[in-house]
């Protein structure tokens, strides 16, 4: 209780009616102990009319002292009575019955009784009903056990009548406040019209295809370097040949070319079976090179789709800041 | 707040995400005629009456499970408020087959304990914390020790948590007040509170009738 008292004493003149402009504790006990001379209350009243800060403090004090008043009695605690009357010097009968109104209600239930959890459920009602038919029939018989029933009845009831306390009234729009404040940091950076949307995902979806960390730089690359190798070992087998030289490739893979050039133009200008057999025979001539262009194709396809996969699929576009405008 | 008639500046229709859900705009009254998941599906399309109407709802409910973890009235507003925020900014990964009431106790819960787990951290000796690298880190880690006499509004706050029921749940371990408070102020069943906190069944119960066993301690010993 001191301790309240006691709040501004080190850092202001007690006697003082006005610090910084507001009253001090001691000067709002004094008000409600009523020993403040008449035109100081007055003060004290108006400076309270007009100042909620002190209002506010002021209440706080009023709901103190109305509690105090109602302080009741206090009751010792059990072992109090018992250290009295152990030395005491009273015919044993009394002694023993004193005992047992102190100490039964604390006395740990042994092996033999309904343990705590059953006596839970059976509150509950959720024993199956052998087992709740059980139960009754050992408290019927069990004082100890009935008299913790008792305790967890009045818990349950305690627990069964606790309010829900509501929050301050500006709890809400602090929320709104708050929802507001992120709302505009997200409005902020994000594109409004739709060319400029359309251009912000298009951004989005050229950052994904590029692979992203260590990682992915490693993986794309490996992705890469599969073909070439692939590649490089079906040349050095070609070049292994001994009728391979490069010029004798050169002319070869042109002779094939020009073969394939010719054939697809006659099969663009007059479509037909024979004439796309003429563009399939210079490639498949030359299976090294249909090889080659294979397992680079391959390769490139598995590359292209895991960094498709990896980048784009995989995390969605929400990425791009998700716009929630409050309307 | 008229929810239809918003518009860009290029006139054209606000993004996307609001035509897929809830386009059809309705009065502040109806809002409070729809049920929890369709006014998830309008809050996610950026309609602020469905968001003030989840909060008027839950607002109470939400604040009163935190007031009673952290036992601070101001320090509860401020946990369950951003609570609210973090469920609303993620209100697009709300499942609406799960109850939303379990989804926003939840997150609320789980932001708590995160909150009086790190207050732990920072708070483990009142020497400074032993991993403090500077003199700055230790003063800043020091246990400073409040006494709740010193100032009458901690005395109004609490009167609040006074009786003898709430003085007891204060001296629970915050994860048994949950428990506590689902079962006995929300009336959740255990499969529900275990849905809502992440635990197993079989360690709901065994909280639960752990948490009673020390109420009835704690009552007996204080009548």
């Amino acid at each position: 209780m001191r301790r309240h008292l006691d709040t501004d004493t080190e850092r202001h003149d007690p006697m003082s009616t006005r610090h910084e402009g507001h009253l001090n504790a001691l000067r709002m006990q004094a008000y409600l102990d009523g020993d403040l001379p008449a035109e100081e209350v007055v003060e004290v009243r108006a400076h309270l009319d007009a100042c909620p800060r002190c209002r506010s403090e002021f209440e706080a004090w009023e709901l103190l002292y109305a509690d105090l008043a109602e302080l009741p009695a206090l009751s010792p605690s059990p072992a109090f009575r018992e250290r009295i009357l152990a030395s005491v010097e009273t015919p044993t009968p009394a002694r023993k019955s004193v005992r047992a109104l102190v100490g039964g209600r604390r006395a740990a239930r042994g092996a033999g009784h309904v343990p705590a959890g059953r006596l839970q459920d059976f509150l509950e009602g959720s024993l199956a009903a052998r087992s709740t038919a059980d139960v009754e029939a050992h408290l019927a018989d069990c004082a100890v056990c009935r008299s913790e029933l008792a305790s967890f009845r009045e818990v349950s009831m305690a627990l069964s009548a606790l309010p829900r306390h509501a929050p301050s009234p500006g709890f809400a729009e602090g929320v709104m406040a708050g929802l507001r404040v992120e709302q505009m940091a997200r409005v902020a950076m994000a594109p409004t019209s739709r060319t400029e949307r359309l251009a912000a995902a298009a951004r989005s979806w050229g950052r994904a295809l590029i692979p992203s960390g260590r990682r992915g730089w490693a993986a794309a690359m490996g992705m890469a370097l599969g073909p070439a190798v692939v590649v490089t070992l079906v040349v050095q087998a070609v070049f292994a040949h001994p009728l391979v030289t490069p010029s004798n490739l050169v002319s070869f893979l042109a002779l094939q070319l020009q073969k394939l050039t010719t054939g697809a133009a006659a099969l663009l200008a007059r479509p037909s079976v024979a004439a796309l057999l003429d563009v399939a025979a210079p490639v498949l001539d030359s299976p090294a090179l249909l090889a080659a262009v294979a397992t680079a194709l391959s390769g490139l396809t598995v590359a292209a789709s895991w960094t498709l996969y990896r980048n784009v699929l995989s995390s969605p576009l929400g990425e791009v800041p998700h716009v929630r405008a409050l309307r | 707040m008229t929810p239809s008639h918003a518009s860009t500046a290029d006139g054209s229709a606000p993004l996307a995400i609001s035509s897929a859900r809830g386009a059809v705009p309705l009065s502040a009254s109806d809002y409070a005629n729809l049920d929890d998941r369709e006014l998830a599906a309008r809050a996610a399309g950026g309609r602020e009456p469905a968001y003030r109407e989840l909060l008027a709802r839950y607002e109470r409910p939400v604040f009163s499970l935190v007031f009673r973890m952290v036992r601070d009235r101001s320090l509860a507003e401020d946990l369950a408020q951003e609570a609210f925020i973090r469920a609303f900014n993620a209100i697009d990964s709300y499942n609406p087959s799960y109850k939303f009431s379990n989804w926003i106790f939840k997150i609320a819960n789980n932001h708590t304990i995160d909150y009086l787990r790190k207050k732990k951290l920072d708070t483990v000796s009142i020497h400074g914390s032993p991993h403090a690298g500077s003199s700055e880190e230790e003063e800043r880690t020091r246990v400073v020790l409040e006494s709740e006499g010193e100032r009458p509004d901690a005395y109004v706050e609490n009167r609040e948590l006074g009786d003898r029921i709430e003085r007891a749940i204060g001296q629970l371990r915050p994860e048994y007040r949950s428990v506590i408070v689902l079962r006995h102020v929300e009336g959740y069943s255990y499969d529900e509170i275990a849905d809502t906190l992440e635990l197993p069944l079989g360690t709901v119960k065994t909280y639960i009738h752990r948490a009673r066993n020390e109420l009835k301690e704690l009552l007996a010993d204080v009548a």
